[in-house]
């Protein structure tokens, strides 16, 4: 059966199932006019519908899929009698019950969930049920009772609220907006209670918002808390208590932090935002990013759509709409759609914005302050809301930033919970109820000191200078004290700050954290092997980073003087100690590795990857030797015989490509080395997205690889290569936020590159400009991908002598905002370049002025800005000035004339000007100094 | 652990992660069989359940797209050991015995485990010109997932996923009917 019949077939069985039984008969004659095949399909499906339902069961019934499964109406459980199922969330189902005594009454029974029943489930089953019966709020369901059925499975009865959702009621009785907004207060109110009594709810959405009618007066009631957390009711901060996967909640109304692990900070900010969500789409009638279409994303970008892209303002939302439902929506209100959008834009629109602010310290502090805005703007009195400043945007530009690495400490953090975690249950089922005592009692410690070290608040003032780094010292500091009697929960510790100043790239202190750990371990009976092995890993790795291999090897030689430390971890030592000997001694190192690929197990499974992984090594050593023939000897059977595709990393097997087309390109098989690179370049088009970016983004392979092409394929194929990965033709889309179109500009940027260093600017240009051809407008500078290669285009084009074009991209460079002082310097040097090739002297010479003058300005970029200056000032003759700029940096220049050129380029810029101020000597003096130079 | 280069373990492929959610279910049935409650009906519906719990209260999320995405392959891991368990019934009532008899004795199947592989052959069918309403059928029918659990599974409303059930159903049907049809003598005997 073809997929077109199959489609055919289903749209016309699904249309006449709508219809009564005596129209399908003519329907299907008209639809099917010339297509017998067609009709005996779909008349052959109809009869196989009716019989179907034997088979499978009818799923015609919502909420009754599988009878066996639940309690059949009737059924008596203590006082209550079960009617119908009414409702299903992730713990248990409820239904609709009538109490027998002592009185009569409709109530709601909830059961945890058949088959659920483990101890953990039981236990966050009971804690909704207990903090539900503290609650006292006309808008949350009262608890009544509590029992267990016949099965032994928990339940409890409590106030049947029998409504619609909220979103469902407002449009239902045409509400305006106004009144839609006053009744969001009583929702707020109830929410509000339940944060006072600890409770938050964490799932706040329409569906868990009924409203029933009390004497004519809407009241809405919160149900469904049994996702809920319990938290801290004086500071309003959750504990651990919970740690259900990081997918808890519904991702239209989850708040960013919701996204992230575990939850480890979710507080009552959390429901201030989903109740933000609620209020959005009480307003306008749909939620915030109904265009982005959550449910529709990978879970990677339905997280980075949550946490970073801002929701369109309420007032604008309606702009995605047809103008029939735009209509729609203001007749729902009672209005017409002007009307609409003046009510929402302003107070509104800002309260909205601001509950739903990416930072929990950004949105209202609690659920009060949310209300009390709302009632201000509905009493029309200033809100505390407002439009955020441009220095405000500033801010958050760099929380942003910071809140990423602040994540990954965090991730790293929680990791280190469930390990301690995991450690526990595993005792716990070998060894005697105490030491499992002990152990929990240690991993609530380690949660308890997390949280400490965590809930640091700084100042006010400082909020923004919060670093991850500072929460780590903090952390490192109180190690020692804090579990002074437990050396393993010690190194346990300093293991994930090791790692987490690793992920920061401060090397000294993981290496230096690491090696504690190593020495904790050791003094520890039994040992820990594997634990201590990991440590000094990360601490040999960081060694590496900081160029201290010798130190790295010592690590290494020490723990495999141990006779402890077996196979696996010898091999992993082995391995580690060859890759640290290779900068100092490539020779010694690619021995190591062979020695390493003699003792591999041949009965072992993965022996066979790790002989590919470390012939790789060898091959890229002698690569770093220019020993091409013995490079290519190495590649050429890993190309052939990759062990098991899965096992290897794309980055693996794409850097092997590279190796060899290198080494091949030196043994001059250019055409060998062509023929690869295309084979490649094909590979690279199937990766999967993710992949793609991440090889695009570790620029190292990506630059040579682009390099090697643009050295080895002329024009017509590159044209070719290009058009077979749309690099220009066919852009994903040109919006900056799609991924797609990012990696095609990372691609295309690092072609470009190639090309440049190939020398072939015009085509490099062509690459590049197809992305920015929109207008500076439709840039978007927040991505540094965008700004990078928005600032590559300009330089090739000031490469291609078109200074006009080159200046008014680096001048539209010069508007955006929140760029690092090392990007601006950047951009000062290639402004200044513009103008010494364009003639101006005067605005050359004061750019690279006012870019010497950044702080701490790296002394490459120094010497850059002072030639830039120099020569502006020499094309105007001014040589006293250049003489004047240039002696007080004599001495840096002559000792960094040894290793960099523009230094050299600077002393004969001063020799010149000698020569015109009749300084002869010194300027023969300088002469001299650079041929040597330029000799030696 | 710091991964050096390649390790194995570094990334689990989707087959992995099947193969994993396979032993999780089988293994959470057979730790049920042996619990104190005795020997019970174990309902796929609860079991997968249970899994996303278990699962989900680890770091082991990491690795699943979220919710949708676990409890699609969960379903997958069940179809596969329903059919399985259907398999070894259908094998046994001839005469082979296996060690799985106790836990498959006490899985409640969707249908008669003639029926379920029939229908499994028939999904295969399926998956070739329709991927999608396999999956449906995976949950709804293996898994025991409700209409509505499906429908925010799988990302659409409840009409539609309706609408896709009673067709899919019946394309299954009629595709089994029409094999029984073709066959002489069929191993169907209910």
């Amino acid at each position: 059966m073809t997929t077109a019949l199959f489609k055919k077939e289903r749209e016309l069985f699904e249309a006449v199932l709508e219809l009564p039984t005596h129209e399908r008969e003519s329907y299907l004659e008209s639809a099917c006019k010339n297509a017998p095949e067609l009709r005996a399909g779909v008349e052959g499906l109809l009869r196989s519908h009716e019989t179907a339902a034997d088979l499978f069961g009818d799923g015609e019934s919502d909420l009754t899929p599988n009878p066996l499964n639940l309690e059949a109406p009737g059924t008596r459980l203590g006082d209550y009698e079960l009617a119908e199922l009414v409702g299903e969330g992730a713990m248990g189902v409820v239904y609709r019950a009538r109490q027998l005594r002592p009185l009569q009454r409709e109530v709601a029974v909830k059961i945890i969930r058949p088959g659920l029943d483990t101890r953990n489930a039981i236990a966050r089953f009971e804690m909704e049920r207990q903090a539900l019966a503290r609650m006292e709020h006309p808008g949350i369901a009262k608890v009544f009772d509590a029992g267990v059925t016949s099965s032994g499975r928990p339940y409890f009865a409590m106030e049947f609220i029998s409504g619609v959702p909220i979103t469902k009621y407002c449009d239902a009785q045409s509400m305006t907006v106004d009144a839609r907004a006053r009744l969001f207060l009583k929702v707020c109110s109830a929410v509000q209670h339940a944060h006072q009594r600890g409770l938050i709810h964490r799932d706040l959405k329409p569906s868990n918002i009924l409203v029933v009618e009390h004497d004519g007066e809407p009241s809405p009631v919160v149900i469904d808390f049994g996702i809920a957390k319990r938290g801290d009711p004086e500071t309003g901060a959750g504990t651990l208590l919970t740690r259900e996967g990081s997918f808890v909640g519904t991702p239209d109304y989850m708040a960013p932090e919701q996204t992230q692990l575990s939850g480890a900070l979710i507080d009552t900010r959390a429901d201030v935002y989903s109740l933000g969500t609620l209020l959005y789409e009480l307003l306008v009638g749909q939620p915030p990013f109904v265009a982005s279409d959550l449910t529709k994303q990978t879970y990677v970008e339905m997280v980075r759509i949550i946490c970073e892209q801002p929701p369109p303002k309420p007032s604008r939302s309606l702009a995605v709409l047809t103008t029939d439902e735009r209509e729609q929506r203001a007749a729902q209100r009672k209005t017409s759609i002007p009307r609409m959008i003046r009510r929402l834009s302003g107070d509104l629109d800002w309260i909205v914005l601001k509950a739903m602010e990416k930072e929990p310290d950004r949105r209202y502090a609690t659920v009060g302050a949310l209300a009390d805005d709302i009632e201000r703007s509905l009493n029309d009195l200033p809100v505390v809301a407002s439009p955020p400043s441009a220095l405000y945007r500033t801010k958050k530009f760099i929380q942003r930033h910071k809140m990423g690495t602040v994540t990954t400490a965090l991730v790293l953090l929680s990791i280190a919970i469930g390990t301690a975690a995991s450690v526990t249950q595993s005792i716990r089922a070998t060894a005697a109820e105490r030491a499992a005592e002990a152990e929990l009692e240690r991993s609530q410690r380690v949660t308890r000191f997390l949280l400490s070290v965590l809930q640091l608040k700084p100042s006010r003032e400082s909020q923004t200078q919060m670093k991850v780094s500072t929460i780590l010292a903090d952390a490192e500091a109180r190690v020692p004290q804090a579990f002074a009697d437990d050396p393993r929960t010690q190194a346990e510790m300093l293991t994930v700050l090791a790692k987490s100043y690793r992920s920061l790239g401060s090397f000294r202190e993981s290496a230096q954290a690491a090696m504690a750990v190593v020495a904790l371990l050791k003094a520890c009976e039994p040992t820990e092997v594997e634990k201590m092995v990991d440590a000094a890993v990360v601490a040999m790795l960081s060694l590496g980073d900081l160029g201290e291999y010798e130190e790295a090897q010592r690590v290494a030689e020490d723990m495999l003087k141990s006779d402890q430390i077996r196979y696996p971890e010898r091999r992993l030592l082995g391995f580690r100690r060859a890759m640290s000997l290779r900068g100092a001694n490539p020779e010694g190192a690619r021995e190591a590795l062979l020695k390493l690929v003699s003792e591999l197990d041949p009965g072992r499974e993965e022996s066979a990857h790790f002989e590919w992984v470390y012939r790789l090594e060898i091959a890229g050593i002698a690569v770093r030797m220019e020993q091409w023939a013995d490079a290519a000897v190495e590649l050429e059977p890993l190309i052939q015989a990759v062990p098991d595709q899965a096992s290897l990393t794309s980055d693996q097997q794409i850097r092997c490509h590279i190796l060899l087309a290198t080494a091949w390109m030196a043994m001059g098989r250019e055409e060998d080395a062509r023929r690869l690179l295309l084979s490649l370049a094909n590979t690279l088009e199937e990766l999967p997205d993710q992949e793609k970016l991440s090889f695009f983004e570790t620029t190292v392979q990506a630059l040579r690889f682009y390099r090697l092409l643009g050295q080895v394929l002329p024009a017509a194929e590159l044209a070719e290569l290009r058009a077979t990965s749309d690099v220009v033709e066919n852009l994903p889309d040109k919006r900056s936020g799609d991924v797609r179109w990012r990696i095609r500009l990372h691609q295309s940027l690092q072609l470009a590159v190639g090309l440049e260093s190939a020398g072939r600017i015009p085509e490099a240009i062509a690459i590049l400009k197809p992305f920015f051809d929109e207008g500076p407008e439709s840039i978007d500078p927040t991505y540094s991908i965008v700004r990078k290669a928005y600032h590559q285009l300009a330089l090739l084009h000031t490469s291609a002598g078109e200074l006009d074009e080159s200046l008014r991209m680096l001048e539209t460079e010069a508007t955006w905002e929140n760029v690092a002082d090392s990007e601006n310097v950047e951009l000062y040097i290639a402004l200044s370049e513009v103008h010494v090739k364009r003639h101006d002297s005067d605005a050359a010479v004061r750019v690279a002025r006012a870019a010497m003058g950044f702080d701490s300005l790296p002394e490459g970029q120094f010497i850059r800005l002072l030639a830039l200056a120099a020569e502006g000032l020499a094309q105007t003759e001014r040589y006293d000035e250049v003489r004047d700029l240039v002696e007080p940096e004599l001495e840096m220049l002559k000792r960094s004339a040894r290793h960099r050129q523009n230094s050299r380029g600077v002393l004969r810029q001063l020799a010149r000007a000698c020569d015109a101020l009749d300084a002869v000597d010194q300027a023969q003096e300088l002469r001299d100094f650079v041929r040597a130079l330029n000799q030696g | 652990m710091e991964n050096e280069p390649g390790d194995p373990s570094a990334k689990a492929t989707p087959d992995a992660l099947l193969r994993e959610l396979y032993d999780e279910l089988r293994l959470l049935a057979a730790q049920k069989m042996s619990g104190e409650m005795g020997p019970q009906t174990l309902q796929p519906t609860a079991l997968v359940h249970e899994a996303y719990l278990k699962l989900a209260d680890g770091n082991a999320d990491q690795r699943w797209n979220g919710r949708g995405h676990f409890f699609a392959s969960a379903a997958e891991a069940m179809r596969r050991i329903l059919i399985d368990a259907a398999r070894r019934k259908t094998a046994a009532k001839r005469g082979a015995r296996t060690t799985h008899e106790e836990l498959d004795e006490n899985l409640a199947m969707p249908a008669p485990p003639e029926q379920c592989l029939e229908v499994g052959e028939a999904l295969e069918k399926l998956r070739e010109v329709d991927p999608e309403a396999v999956q449906l059928v995976e949950l709804m029918f293996f898994a025991g997932m409700t209409v509505a659990e499906t429908a925010s599974l799988m990302g659409c409303g409840t009409a539609t996923v309706k609408r896709r059930w009673a067709h899919a159903r019946a394309w299954l049907h009629r595709e089994i009917e029409a094999k029984r049809e073709a066959t002489p003598n069929p191993a169907q005997n209910s």
